[in-house]
């Protein structure tokens, strides 16, 4: 496997090749309407997933301290020219993008198993993915991605040190932050405060424009796309009942007494 | 079989085992099933005893590299133990660990995942899952293509309610880990805490700051409130970029999700990214100027005013009551 011959490479370059996977979301803000099935696409604001900028900067960085090449990728279909035209712009080298109406009814892991095929063509030291898309809240592609292509994982990463073959991180836990050391080749997801994601300058956008976008499908990657079928089929879509028929008073020492009843009446 | 992973903090399991054992026992007795917990650790016998009246069979899963959570061990022990049993699901908890762990067991167990599982049911025979997607603006319910298929469940904390004990022990085996520390990769070197002895996952109560609160110093009488009602203090978006409080205590799409008891939002509008991280919350009350904040229509109970104003007088209040902190 190319991944195995590339360790022999790590260990007399000090260049280090990253990958990092860019999903298309809906922005966080807009209202998500269902429609049927599925959600209304019509009208939606689609952004970079916010993890996987974080994911961007990061590779930048690390590209700026020790040299390599930075890759970015998304599969799925349409539209996934403009995150990887936002990445571009940021400054990274490469874009690729896996177009095929096939992966419409894919699941993460059908997803997950495109990006490694793909992944896996390409030399690389280093795999970034956002800790979770803000959609599908999975968490799943960048742990996948690892096992799938048997190499380490971190997750929910807030610092990053690489020193030549070895990088320690740390990671973001309940109360606190573990640090946790492994080798390169490796799968690391961001967290948020892993960096602060630069704005592309305006030289940036317009280079990106011109850049060449490498398109990549199921067939040339050998991959059917029967076998992407979603081993979950979903059964509905339903909004959660969260309004509340609240109580709102305005604040003097009457009503602040009646809150602080009602605060200790549930506790 | 109807497997559940217990969540281990160091050597001890934590609380929301006993969710994951409710969630699994949904699962368990209208199939029919075996609840069975697998235990990890490096001495797990020793507390298998919190859990013999909640499942059918513990299975501890003993290895001196199991002591400290690390994926390739926790992956490599669990994988070889299950690989050769029927696994109609697997419940894990929606911790830090079990969002490592759930995908890359879902790869070398080949079986699927589902997280952010809020609700379970079983409808002729069939495993129904619902999940939020969409921070939480929308709630999916699947179910295994295969009927008879696997699924790992990894549940939110506090979406379930804890097991009740059954009737009689469940038995406790042993099983072997199998683990070759050379093929570990991962070596876990040290933690540093961030927040106060109570994360914000596992806290009853969150007293939550915004904008707001004006200042890092206006986060002391947030403080004095949570250390009375037993909970901590957690914060908006603005409140973090501020740097009034750490990312660690940022409730929302892109900090916790969290599901207290009482989740009381001081000075925080509302936005959907911060909905999307709280409205699981058993209670919402709100202290907020603005009449017209959206917070409040997600509130069982609001005050409008200055929090400032308000917040002394409301810990006055609750002293003069004798208010009991949550257990
Ligand atoms: C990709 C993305 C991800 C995001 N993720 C998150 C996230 O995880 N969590 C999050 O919280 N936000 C998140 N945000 C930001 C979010 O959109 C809001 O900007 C943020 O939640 C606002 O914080 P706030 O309510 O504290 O501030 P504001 O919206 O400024 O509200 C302050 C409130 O305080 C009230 N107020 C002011 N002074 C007082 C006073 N003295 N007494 C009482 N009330 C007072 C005001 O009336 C107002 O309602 C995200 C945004 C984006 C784009
Ligand atoms: N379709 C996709 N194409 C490329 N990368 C993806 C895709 N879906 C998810 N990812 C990556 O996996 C991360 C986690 O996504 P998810 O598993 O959907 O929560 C994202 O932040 C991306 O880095």
């Amino acid at each position: 496997m190319i991944v195995r011959r590339r360790r022999g490479i790590l260990r007399t370059s000090k260049n280090v090749d990253i990958i990092v996977c860019l999903k298309r979301v809906p922005d966080t803000g807009a209202r998500v309407e269902i429609e049927g099935t599925g959600v209304r696409e019509e009208g939606l604001d689609w952004v970079l997933n916010p993890y996987d900028e974080f994911g961007v900067e990061e590779a930048l960085k690390i590209k700026a301290a020790h040299g390599g090449k930075v890759t970015v990728i998304t599969a799925g279909a349409p539209g996934g020219e403009d995150v990887l035209r936002k990445a571009l712009a940021m400054g990274v080298d490469e874009a690729v993008y896996i177009k095929d109406a096939g992966l419409k009814g894919a699941d993460d892991h059908g997803v997950s198993r495109v990006l490694a095929k793909a992944i896996s063509r390409t030399p690389f030291d280093l795999i970034l993915c956002g800790k979770q898309s803000t959609d599908a809240q999975a968490g799943y592609v960048g742990g996948a991605l690892a096992g799938l292509l048997g190499i380490p994982l971190v997750s929910a990463i807030r610092e990053l040190k690489i020193s030549g073959k070895s990088f320690e991180a740390g990671r973001e836990v309940e109360g606190g932050v573990e640090t946790v050391e492994a080798t390169l080749p490796a799968v690391l997801t961001a967290e948020k405060g892993l960096n602060e994601p630069r704005y592309p300058a305006l030289a940036g956008i317009m280079r990106a424009k011109k850049q060449e976008i490498k398109y990549l499908d199921l067939p040339s990657l050998g991959i059917n796309p029967e076998e992407l079928e979603n081993p979950l089929k979903r059964v509905s879509l339903t909004y959660p009942s969260i309004e509340r028929k609240g109580k709102v008073l305005n604040a003097d020492s009457g009503s602040i007494k009646e809150f602080a009843g009602f605060i200790k009446s549930i506790i | 079989m109807i497997w559940v992973l217990a969540e281990c903090k160091g050597n001890e399991p934590k609380a929301v085992t006993l969710e994951a054992l409710g969630a699994g026992r949904l699962l368990a007795e209208p199939l029919n099933l075996p609840l069975c917990l697998i235990l990890p650790g490096s001495n797990p016998a020793s507390f298998a005893r919190t859990f013999l009246r909640k499942a059918d069979k513990i299975h501890l899963l003993e290895d001196p590299l199991l002591s400290t959570y690390a994926n390739d061990a926790y992956k490599g022990a669990v994988t070889a133990f299950l690989k050769d049993k029927a696994v109609r699901a697997l419940v894990v908890p929606g911790t830090s660990t079990g969002k490592d762990l759930g995908p890359l067991l879902s790869v070398s167990l080949r079986i699927p995942y589902s997280q952010n599982t809020v609700g379970i049911k079983v409808k002729e025979g069939d495993i129904h899952l619902s999940r939020r997607v969409y921070g939480g603006k929308i709630i999916e319910t699947v179910t295994t293509a295969d009927a008879k298929g696997g699924v790992i469940v990894s549940i939110m904390p506090r979406a379930f309610a804890e097991a009740a004990d059954g009737k009689t022990d469940g038995t406790v085996v042993s099983a072997a880990a199998g683990l070759n520390e050379e093929a570990l990769r991962i070596k876990v070197r040290g933690f540093v805490r961030e927040t106060g002895q109570m994360d914000l996952t596992e806290a009853p109560v969150i007293v939550s700051g915004g904008r707001g609160v004006g200042s890092a110093e206006g986060f002391r009488l947030l403080e004095e409130l949570a250390a009375l009602l037993g909970g901590t203090v957690g914060a908006s978006r603005s409140a973090v970029d501020a740097g009034w409080m750490p990312h660690t205590v940022q409730v929302g799409q892109t900090g916790r999700t969290v599901t207290p008891k009482l989740y009381l939002a001081c000075g925080i509008s509302g936005a959907p990214q911060h909905l999307a991280g709280m409205t699981g919350s058993k209670y919402v009350l709100a202290i907020n100027r603005d009449p017209d904040a959206p917070i409040f229509k997600v509130a069982d109970y609001g005050i409008v005013g200055d929090l400032h104003k308000v917040i002394p007088v409301l810990i006055e209040e609750l002293k003069a009551s004798g208010v009991a902190k949550v257990s």
